[in-house]
């Protein structure tokens, strides 16, 4: 598959990526030779207090992580090929709730929560919301993974012993890979953003690393500071590294069989899928009544509103050709052209953004720093890797007959323009689609570099949660909602209809 | 027109191919029999360029192809499954490979019996029609060297007379060397005096058999 | 499938052809005023005014600090025109560093000595006061600290009050304020004596706030915003004005200030007019972020319980002086760098 044009257009993918991605971290390790680099190692090793932040903030990611994925792989093998009522509303609300952010979910659980004593402050509750929050991102990616298995195996396994056997014999050893994936993103998802710890009154680490930066504009000194959790990022990153392509792989084949709907724990699991998004509805529409308060919100934010989509969608649009053509390359990538791709995911929000700052705050012709642009680029730098990885593993479930014929029969332009591109378009599509509605909830990065009367809706979601103006929060909730909602369905449709 | 000399691969730790040696002439054409795994497939796929062989040579039209990309080795290729692509219309399949095919790409539908569903997508036809319309997309660029995988496989026996003698027209039209990779020797006996079977990593040739 | 992407496209465009508009009369300010009681104010604004107010808000870690930071990072090329900022300390010190450009807006004209710059560089609207707050259920009336060292009473065990950090914040500002007041000696031992005891020291006011509503603590240091407003929502919580029989309490009040080589003067100007008038801090007052007026005959929020306020006779720029010692201090007693 040798061709001028596909190389270059490949290579065009990854120059931009990294000028997305790579660029705002790049300009922190510029920046922090300027720093006095003992003063650099002494803020990189947690002092006590530091230390114990982030510890709480790793176990919070990891206990938030392990409670996302128990749910969502519990329901996505509930629902594998079963049409009950329950599985159809898990999956369906496991689509739509994909990009509801974990703040929103903050909405429904505060006032359950209110009647304990500690008025739910605390890890154990922000864990419990955030890992609800992020169960459908597991969900997706299980059911994703359930497709590869063929359906004699789970015959053979009914045949020969009871469900649970099936449960731990045949099932999770399948499934486990896909598991550990979705745990390394959540994980990675968590540990990066502090809104929902902080919306229960505790301070994660990545909240230090926003207040420092906001207290200094030190560009060095938050390189420094975030050392700690950017290396427990990527070492998070490396059960992603492995098990994602069980993910990708290919499905494994389209034979009828009976549903494992019958095992109790898969159906709680099902049911966890539903249930928050229930109660987020519930909530929301509870406290957005009476309607005049919902219409008295609405065209306050209208702004805002049309901010989160416009930079959403451009943040969408940039990432689909980049997937498209970067993720032609993770896919065949090496070891290390899969960390250099991934890598990103594992620095903080804050640590985007204020790259972000330090690299456009200054004196140039023409830069983006205080327009609306700063938004979809913080948004790509932080969510750009996540289109690549659904689009390298939509192509790696391609059949590879199909590009090895294109090559056979035609000029390598021929095959890529007609073959190659049609043919991975949809997982770009799809990325392009998750990076959407992921620049759609993003906060972290946002909180720094929001330019002058281009506030989002999350930001001001995130901040009237702080004011406990719930009616107000209501109504924007739903707004977010249906936005988010709809754009996940549009993904989910194209993938179903296309793999 | 295609020649093997010292033909030597290995996958997933096993020796398939074992220094294999081949000569197909212009209009002629030989058929590949072997167990599942004996590695034809794979001899076929060195041959078009998709792997590379760990020893030996392939020259085809007298000239050594191994720093030559598949598409410039112009062949006509039928692929085990098919690999029709499932967003180009069977037409649009069958016209792929340059002008030559696109003007006979009805023609060559036509001829396979599928006409009449010239544009639907592979995924609307059978598995039947579709191995039809692999072959049509072979065969439609009249190129003077063919590989075939098992092109007759889930064919109707009729289907399958009618199939194997339109590729000995076309292959007697272009003058062309086939190399034709068949599961049994009831497939091969329909076309070709040349047998050989692969076995061991080897290829060792079967007595002729008239048609 | 071509039907969803001509529908993609079509959805880009309108939101393309958002970003065209009329040349509209625009001012950029930077407010650490609570989003949700500026909001209405600068709808009012642009009402009155037709230009579009453009606003950065701050967010609850980094409030007026990091505000401040970008407006002294943004040096080079200015972004915002106004800082409207919730407290003093911050407008002061962007002051020192030459970042504040001196404006006389018409409404300032009413405002007494003390809510304003001597060069014009700021000017205040609004106070918010630091309180204690006290849980009525777990304390008796007589039980309750009037003071702020009567949190070094016995009758109190340490870990059952609480206190924001004092590095950051309002919390800060006290601690600068008291500095001033008493003199660093007696202050810091204050501090170190809180310390000795085991008092909680927290992230936040709000927390401070929560702990003392939940009763996990009996009483605590706040900011009277906080405190009113758990007050207004029902809760069992008494606020306490600290000095009023002596050397009174810390007031906090709101600031306006225009930033050097904002490029959009007389709309910068308008904005500041209309933010010094009488009926905008009562619009503030009203809504519960602040609770008194900056002027002499002003109101004074009813959930304080008193007509009249004693204020700490320390000025702002003397309590500015003392932040950055004061920190330094705090930073040592509470082990934070």
């Amino acid at each position: 598959m040798a061709g001028w044009l596909p190389r270059i257009l490949s290579g065009l993918g990854c120059v931009l990526f990294m000028a997305l991605s790579w660029a705002p971290l790049a300009a922190w390790v510029a920046a922090a030779p300027a720093g006095d680099v003992m003063e650099g190692i002494r803020l990189a090793v947690p002092d006590a207090r530091r230390g114990q932040v982030l510890l709480e903030t790793v176990l919070y990611a990891a206990g938030s992580s392990a409670l996302a994925v128990m749910i969502g792989a519990g329901g996505a093998a509930y629902c594998w090929r079963c049409s009950t009522p329950l599985a159809g509303g898990a999956s369906a609300a496991a689509v739509a709730a994909l990009p509801f952010p974990a703040y929103l979910h903050a909405l429904a659980w505060l006032p359950v929560f209110a009647a304990l004593p500690s008025r739910g402050a605390g890890w154990i509750t922000a864990g419990w919301v955030q890992g609800l929050a992020l169960s459908p991102m597991a969900f997706l990616l299980v059911r994703t993974s359930l497709e590869r298995m063929d359906a004699r195996w789970i015959d053979a396994a009914r045949v020969f012993g009871p469900d649970r056997r099936l449960l731990a014999r045949v099932l999770t050893p399948t499934l486990g890979g896909a598991a550990l994936a979705a745990f390394s993103m959540a994980f990675l998802l968590t540990a990066g953003d502090p809104a929902v710890a902080s919306l229960f009154s505790r301070n994660a680490f990545a909240m230090e690393i926003f207040a420092d930066f906001s207290a200094t504009h030190d560009a060095a000194r938050a390189l420094w500071l975030s050392t700690p959790l950017i290396l427990v990022g990527l070492v998070a990153l490396e059960p992603l590294r492995r098990y994602w392509p069980n993910i990708a792989q290919r499905p494994g084949g389209n034979r009828s069989m009976q549903p494992l709907a019958g095992v109790p724990y898969l159906a709680a699991g099902a049911v966890l899928t539903v249930l928050p998004v229930l109660m987020l509805l519930v909530a929301v529409l509870r406290q957005s009544w009476p309607p005049r308060a919902f219409w008295a919100a609405v065209p306050l934010s209208g702004r805002d509103a049309l901010t989160s989509a416009g930079s959403a969608a451009a943040a969408g649009l940039i990432a689909l050709p980049v997937s498209l053509l970067a993720g032609r390359v993770v896919w065949r990538a090496s070891k290390l052209g899969w960390w250099w791709m991934t890598a990103p995911l594992a620095a903080p929000g804050a640590l985007a953004g204020a790259g972000l700052i330090w690299l456009w705050n200054r004196e140039l012709w023409w830069t983006p720093y205080g327009t609306f642009w700063m938004l979809p680029l913080a948004a790509l730098a932080r969510y750009l890797p996540v289109g690549i990885l659904v689009a390298a593993a939509w192509r790696s479930r391609l059949d590879p007959a199909l590009l090895e014929a294109a090559a056979v029969l035609g000029p390598p332009w021929q095959a890529f323009v007609k073959v190659e591109v049609p043919l991975a378009a949809p997982g770009a599509v799809v990325g392009a689609v998750a990076v959407f509605a992921l620049a759609l909830a993003e906060l972290p990065a946002t909180l720094l570099i929001s330019p002058p009367g281009s506030g989002t809706l999350s930001l001001r979601i995130y901040n009237y949660l702080h004011y406990g103006a719930s009616s107000s929060v209501a109504a924007l909730s739903l707004c977010l909602m249906a936005g988010a909602g709809l754009a996940a369905c549009i993904a989910w449709r194209i993938w179903r209809r296309l793999a | 027109m295609i020649e093997l000399s010292g033909i030597r691969k290995t996958l997933g730790g096993r020796r398939v191919l074992d220094g294999v040696d081949l000569r197909v002439a212009a209009g002629e054409c030989v058929v590949l029999t072997g167990d599942s795994g004996a590695g034809k497939s794979t001899l076929l796929r060195i041959v078009a360029g998709l792997e590379a062989a760990e020893d030996g040579h392939v020259k085809l039209r007298g000239v050594d192809v191994a720093t030559m990309a598949p598409h410039e080795r112009r062949l006509g290729v039928q692929f085990q499954e098919s690999a029709l692509w499932p967003h180009l219309t069977l037409e649009e399949n069958v016209a792929f490979s340059g002008k030559a095919a696109k003007g006979r790409a009805l023609q060559c539908l036509e001829r396979a019996g599928l006409r009449e569903l010239a544009g639907r997508r592979p995924g609307d036809v059978s598995g039947g029609e579709a191995r039809r319309a692999a072959l049509a997309r072979a065969l439609a660029a009249q190129c003077d060297i063919l590989l075939l995988d098992e092109p007759l496989t889930q064919l109707q026996p009729a289907a399958r007379l009618e199939m194997a003698a339109w590729i000995r027209e076309e292959q007697r039209a272009a003058g062309a060397a086939c190399l034709w990779v068949a599961h049994d020797a009831e497939e091969a006996a329909l076309l070709t005096p040349r047998i050989y079977v692969l076995a061991g990593g080897r290829l060792t040739e079967r007595e002729s058999v008239e048609r | 499938m071509l039907h969803f992407r001509f529908s993609f496209a079509a959805l880009i465009l309108v939101l393309a052809g958002c970003g065209k508009r009329p040349v509209e009369r625009i001012v950029t300010v930077y407010v650490s005023v609570d989003q949700v009681h500026a909001e209405p104010v600068l709808r009012a604004f642009e009402r009155a005014s037709g230009i579009r107010a453009k606003a950065v808000f701050d967010v609850e870690a980094a409030k007026a600090t990091g505000l401040a930071n970008r407006i002294a990072a943004e040096r080079s090329r200015p972004q915002a025109d106004v800082f409207w900022n919730s407290e003093f300390v911050q407008t002061l010190r962007l002051k020192q560093e030459g970042l504040l450009e001196p404006a006389l807006p018409a409404s300032a004209r009413g405002l007494p000595e003390t809510a304003r710059d001597k060069d014009g560089c700021w000017y205040a609207s609004g106070a918010r006061f630091r309180v204690l707050i006290a849980n009525t259920k777990k304390l008796a009336e007589q039980e309750r600290p009037r003071e702020w060292a009567d949190f070094l009473a016995g009758r109190f065990r340490g870990p059952d009050l609480a206190i924001a950090l004092p590095l950051f914040g309002t919390s800060a500002d006290q601690a600068a304020a008291l500095y001033a007041a008493w003199g660093p000696e007696r202050a810091r031992g204050l501090y170190q004596k809180l310390k000795d005891r085991s008092v909680r020291v927290v992230d936040g006011n709000s927390v401070v706030r929560d702990l003392v509503v939940q009763g996990a603590a009996v009483a605590g240091w706040t900011d009277s915003d906080d405190a009113c407003g758990a007050v207004a929502e029902g809760a069992a919580v008494q606020v306490i004005l600290p000095g009023q029989e002596g050397e009174g309490t810390l007031e906090i009040p709101g600031t306006v200030a225009r930033v050097k080589g904002g490029r959009h003067v007389e709309e910068a100007r308008a904005l500041m007019d209309f933010l010094l008038r009488p009926e905008s801090e009562k619009m503030l007052i009203d809504s519960g972020f602040y609770q008194a007026s900056v002027r002499s005959d002003g109101a004074v929020h009813p959930c304080l319980g008193r007509r009249q306020v004693v204020r700490l006779k320390a000025g702002l720029e003397e309590i500015s002086k003392q932040l950055e010692p004061s920190r330094q201090d705090m930073a040592a007693i509470f082990g934070r760098s």
